[in-house]
């Protein structure tokens, strides 16, 4: 094939220019019209990029709850209600906890206290990589109805012990008017009289005991609370029973892995607990053998175990252990168990008890914990 | 030796000392235990002479004893105590044939005029008997038939 004369190729060029200049016309056209869609588009998408904005804003601003976005630790933005929470909240500032707050029970429990006012705050945070949420919620009145619940609760457990309460009062009561009656009969000895009146005393005394018991049980929630390391605790639990199981030649093991484990307690009220469930050990233990106390930390939380040799804890009696009078023990008042789990509960934790493998009981406790010291 | 005429049962071991050194300075011997299963083991026709037991025991209850107790000695009077002021306890024991119901606390005078009353007396109809809590007589009248 030979080549074509010039002519004819200037001519094929211009052709093709014109032809390449109606492709470039028509393509700028094509694109400018999709400029035109694709800004469409943008004004669209920006338009509802600021309403959903605009709806968060609402959202976050309605919001009961106070919002406080950290990134790195830097305060970024906070909803009204966060400020509320916390007056001095600035944007860009470093993110930490107002100082008036107070850590309350369980984690991120705070209470904070003016002249006249307390309040309970919760907070929670949700991390993403260096990003945080954090959430600040008023509690104060879920506290009140749970302290609420508790008081009916125990009310209510009141009423059903009435027949308990007769039958733990009206028994020393007959021993005690038993004796009571043979102290004015001229035909008893003088010795008679004194083993009698001795006799008389020691059922006055139980009778005292169950009274400050039952005063115990009904007790209002505890309201003084400090920050007390458990193993403090645990100690003057163990202390207090010490003496009663080195009488029996009963050995008390302790096994405290939580030192610098910190709750907040009424302390007394906490020892009383704990006293009464190894007071419960006690009873069932013989002379010999052992009762265990330990104690670990768990994320917020911390656990006593209390486990002993006895002869661990009737089926038919596992569901009501816990309830006023369900003991079927002779001795004791039938409450000790009842106000260490109304003081246990009233601390926000809880009790459990189970049979263990080996024979005898074990009584598991939960508190919520502060932090680590 | 023969054993005592009066057996009593009851769970509290102050309040069974109490009731056995009350009888015993009235002149009246009793044997004492804890628990209806070891009574059960005694009972047997002719003896004891009285029952004398709690309504709360640890395992079989008062009610239960008195029903088997009058199944091995149908004429044994028996005599239930109990804390509890409640009429219909007081109904089943008397239906179940029980002599008397006593109400604790118990005083020196209420269970030795009981004991005199069932030592003077033959059985009575539940209805009839006059040693019942004077507390508790009007209810009793109310649900029992007449």
């Amino acid at each position: 094939m030979s080549a074509g004369s010039p002519k004819t190729s200037k001519m094929e060029v211009t052709q093709d220019l014109e032809g390449a200049f109606e492709l470039f016309v028509e393509a700028s056209k094509a694109l400018e019209s999709q400029q035109l869609v694709l800004q469409a588009q943008l004004g669209e998408l920006s338009k509802e990029l600021v309403e959903a904005n605009a709806r968060l804003s609402s959202l976050l601003n309605s919001l009961p709850a106070g919002v406080v976005l950290v990134e790195n630790g830097i305060v970024i933005d906070f909803n009204p209600a966060a400020q509320h929470f916390i007056p001095e909240l600035e944007r860009l500032a470093q993110w930490s906890t107002p100082k008036r707050w107070k850590a309350s029970n369980g984690p991120g429990q705070f209470l904070v206290s003016t002249e006249n006012t307390q309040q309970y705050l919760q907070l929670e945070e949700v991390q993403s990589g260096l990003r945080s949420v954090i959430q600040i919620q008023d509690i104060t009145s879920a506290i009140a109805n749970h302290a609420e619940k508790e008081r009916v609760d125990r009310l209510a457990a009141m009423g059903k012990m009435s027949a308990g309460i007769a039958h733990q009062l009206r028994t020393p009561l007959s021993t005690a008017l038993l004796y009571a009656s043979h102290l004015s009969d001229a035909s008893i000895s003088e010795e008679q009289k004194h083993t009698f009146a001795q006799r008389l005393k020691t059922q006055l005394m139980n009778l005292e005991k169950l009274a400050g018991n039952m005063l115990l049980f009904i007790k209002e929630r505890p309201k003084q609370l400090s920050p007390v390391p458990v193993d403090t605790l645990l100690n003057e639990a163990c202390e207090a029973i010490g003496a009663l199981c080195e009488s029996q030649n009963i050995t008390l093991k302790r096994d405290f892995q939580s030192a610098g484990i910190v709750i907040n307690v009424e302390k007394q009220s906490m020892v009383s607990a704990l006293v009464a469930i190894l007071e419960n050990a006690l009873q069932v233990t013989q002379s010999g053998q052992i009762i265990e106390i330990s104690s670990k930390s768990l994320p917020g939380r911390v656990q006593i175990v209390i486990d002993d040799q006895g002869p661990g804890i009737a089926p038919d009696m596992m569901d009501t252990l816990f309830e006023p009078f369900s003991t079927s023990r002779i001795t004791g008042t039938g409450l000790g168990l009842s106000i260490a789990r109304t003081a246990i509960e009233s601390h926000r934790g809880e009790i459990a008890v189970s049979n263990r493998d080996g024979g005898g009981a074990r009584f598991t406790i939960t508190l919520p914990s502060l932090t680590e010291l | 030796m023969s054993l005592p005429p009066v057996l009593v049962v009851e769970d509290d071991d102050a309040l069974r000392e109490a009731i056995g050194v009350t009888l015993s300075l009235k002149g009246i011997d009793c044997k004492l235990v804890d628990r209806a299963e070891l009574a059960i083991g005694l009972i047997e026709p002719g003896y004891p002479e009285i029952l004398i037991t709690d309504f709360r025991l640890p395992g079989m209850n008062g009610i239960e004893l008195l029903k088997e107790a009058r199944r091995i000695a149908p004429d044994l009077p028996v005599v239930v105590m109990t804390a509890y002021a409640d009429a219909k306890l007081a109904v089943e024991a008397l239906r179940s044939g029980a002599r008397d119901f006593l109400i604790k606390p118990l005083s020196q005078n209420s269970s030795l005029k009981s004991l005199a009353a069932i030592k003077r007396s033959p059985p009575l109809a539940p209805a009839r008997n006059h040693t019942i809590s004077r507390k508790l007589l009007p209810q009793i009248r109310q649900l029992l038939p007449s």
